[in-house]
């Protein structure tokens, strides 16, 4: 009976676990293009993760929030700026769903009206899960110079003095999901500043390497295009 | 009637329209008022006196005239507030408003709006942690989406208040249509809320809130499968959320799913009044045009253009069988996908339909560019700019400038440019651009060239 019982807690444990896990995976899609899915849990909702889908040269990226529909089967809900400095589920139909099975996770197409820009099933493997590359805020200089982000304030909030094209100008950063920063214009006005509530854009940031430094991936909410600025 | 306490309603014949359907009449359940919108003791109460008297029409006006010009100057003040003085500011003010009314005990939308909130960011505050990144502007959002709500409504509860006072007895407060725009704002709101348990419970509070609306409404009938249906689901589902999240998550899905009825509640309310129906025909026009325009083909047969759309290759080939012209066909340009263009010209003979439509729908594919496309120019000194998230958006805006601008003219001189480049001067030594295909065409084949 004992040795039954070994057996039994051998198999488990060399079961491969059916389920996501927070960190960063890489993937490739049909056409073999590669992509990196960075996950994140969500302590506010035990057993849903935030996702980012980003592609390998960093230009396209979308956020997900991730919810379980079963053991093995997850629905990607699209993440956009939905106003009030809210970063929101912007749809109740999954974009996309994740099937965990065996050693990989095969993320398809589930929405018809699916405008992701990522058309075609994506292959990860587990086994290459590392540590989650999307970080906190980094402040610092970026670009050389060319754009400065401030330390986080008691408010949860960052400035921004950038000359980098695309993105010129004073502007604040607010966390408003972990990790995920809204980005304002900001505006002076008779009365004091006044931040727009109808950003279009937010603010990810990438751990650096040893070879390739930290990034500032700024998004565009609705398309998902994003310009890349390094900690440096 | 009152709908609240009728038990049994007939079963009519289920009444259809090409447009809308107004859906089966069945039998209505009971719908019980929410506890905290009916209880005399609760902050949250609505209050029961539908009609009022001279001397309340009196005190009512400057009430609603007073609370409409205390919320606008709240959310303009709450401009250059860091955003958690914003959410107390706002807190406040919808506070006070509804305070100054509630002795006052009347059935007012534009008061609901604001209590009905002020319940909602109640329960969200107590279910989520404030500290969280995302809480403070989930509140936000919904104080934001609920003092709209309420101005929206002032003009109508005025009307209301004072059809009453001219003694019209006939007239009943729209509930379902408050239901439905209380509904709208705030599960687009609620969608935003990633807590668990707070998200559960304001969609199961905001469905029982709307649900009653539905139920008391004179058009009940109309809509009885959606209160059925939400009755039902409700009552299977606990009032709280339990500890687990991903139960909560399960069921915060079987809420979702009632959403899908809600607009049809809404849609059926808006479309029994005409000018509502006139303005969500408009709407619908100009969304199945913008979604031509984005995913559609675009194509120029000579001096016409339309817009071909379709789910399969046959659809899309019938469709272009209609629309092109009779005539002598020598010259077509075709968007080709999201930002590629083919000008198609024949030298020997020329095309018929069948010819014009294959070659068409040879090698389509259909999506839309990230980033608008622009390009700027003139055409024999007539300036023009074309924007765009397609070749077929800009196909349509030149078909338009040719026709009314150019048409007609002897074209050999173009200026072309391409986001903020410079413009190219362009010019043919060797005959004329005279018709649409060959204008349009040529300014999109070099345009192209140009970096477009």
């Amino acid at each position: 009976m004992k040795s039954l019982v070994i057996m039994f807690a051998i198999l488990c444990a060399g079961q491969t676990q059916a389920s996501i896990e927070v960190g960063t995976y890489e993937g490739i899609d049909n056409n073999r293009g590669a992509f990196e899915l960075h996950v994140r849990d969500i302590p506010e909702r035990r057993g849903s993760f935030i996702g980012l889908l980003v592609n390998a040269r960093e230009t396209k990226v979308r956020a997900y929030l991730i919810d379980g529909f079963s053991a093995s089967r997850y629905g990607f809900l699209s993440m956009r700026l939905t106003g009030n400095y809210n970063l929101g589920v912007s749809s109740t139909v999954p974009a996309l769903g994740l099937t965990v099975s065996g050693d990989s996770m095969v993320l398809t197409p589930n929405d018809d009206r699916n405008d992701m820009g990522f058309a075609s099933s994506i292959t990860f493997k587990k086994a290459s899960r590392q540590t989650v590359k999307w970080v906190p805020l980094i402040a610092g200089n970026y670009s050389g110079r060319d754009l400065v982000v401030s330390a986080l304030d008691a408010e949860s909030e960052s400035t921004v003095s950038s000359k980098v094209t695309g993105l010129t100008g004073d502007y604040v950063l607010r966390e408003t999901r972990n990790d995920m920063y809204v980005l304002l214009n900001s505006e002076l006005t008779p009365t004091g500043v006044k931040l727009s509530k109808d950003a279009t854009r937010f603010v990810l940031f990438l751990a650096g390497t040893r070879w390739n430094p930290a990034r500032m991936l700024v998004v565009d909410s609705a398309t998902g295009t994003t310009l890349g600025i390094k900690n440096r | 009637m009152k709908f609240l306490n009728f038990t049994t309603l007939l079963v009519l014949a289920t009444l259809s329209g090409p447009t809308f359907a107004q859906q089966r009449r069945q039998a209505l359940p009971e719908i019980p008022a929410p506890r905290e919108l009916k209880e005399v003791s609760s902050d949250f109460a609505e209050g029961t006196i539908t009609r009022l008297s001279d001397q309340d029409v009196a005190l009512f006006l400057p009430w609603a005239q007073n609370a409409q010009s205390v919320l606008t100057k709240a959310i303009r003040d709450a401009e250059t507030m860091t955003v958690q003085n914003q959410v107390r500011h706002l807190t406040n003010i919808m506070k006070s408003v509804v305070r100054n009314s509630a002795q006052k005990n009347y059935q007012l939308f534009m008061r609901f709006a604001l209590n009905r909130t002020l319940l909602l960011v109640q329960e969200l505050t107590a279910q989520s942690d404030w500290n969280v990144p995302g809480t403070v502007e989930n509140v936000l959002d919904l104080q934001v989406r609920g003092i709209n709500l309420a101005l929206e409504f002032y003009e109508s509860d005025l009307a209301y208040q004072r059809r009453v006072a001219r003694g019209q007895s006939t007239v009943a407060l729209e509930y379902a249509r408050f239901g439905a725009a209380f509904g709208k704002a705030m599960l687009s709101s609620i969608q935003n809320v990633t807590d668990a348990s707070a998200q559960y419970r304001l969609l199961y509070k905001t469905l029982e809130m709307i649900n009653w609306d539905f139920s008391r409404d004179t058009q009940a009938i109309d809509f009885a499968d959606t209160i059925v249906e939400i009755f039902n689901t409700l009552n299977t589902l606990e009032e709280q959320p339990g500890n687990d999240d991903y139960q909560s998550v399960l069921a915060i899905r079987r809420l979702t799913v009632l959403l899908g009825p809600v607009r049809t509640v809404e849609r059926i309310i808006l479309m029994s009044n005409e000018e509502s129906r006139r303005q969500i025909e408009e709407q619908e026009r100009n969304d199945r045009m913008r979604s031509a325009l984005t995913n559609g083909i675009g194509v120029i047969v000579e001096n016409t253009f339309f817009i071909i759309n379709g789910a399969s290759q046959a659809e899309l080939y019938s469709r272009c069988i209609a629309q092109v012209p009779g005539g002598s066909i020598d010259e077509i340009a075709f968007a080709t996908g999201g930002k590629s263009l083919r000008v198609m010209t024949n030298s020997s003979y020329y095309w018929n339909k069948e010819q014009v439509c294959q070659n068409v729908l040879t090698a389509q594919t259909f999506q839309a560019h990230d980033r608008p496309l622009t390009v700027y120019g003139s055409v024999e000194e007539r300036s023009f700019t074309f924007s765009g998230t397609s070749i077929t958006a800009l196909m349509y805006q030149c078909s338009q400038f040719y026709t009314t601008r150019v048409q007609g003219l002897s074209i050999d001189q173009m200026t072309i440019g391409v986001y903020n480049n410079p413009p190219v001067p362009h010019t043919n030594s060797s005959y004329y651009w005279n018709s649409m295909t060959a204008t349009c065409g040529t300014i999109f084949t070099r345009a192209l060239s140009q970096g477009l």
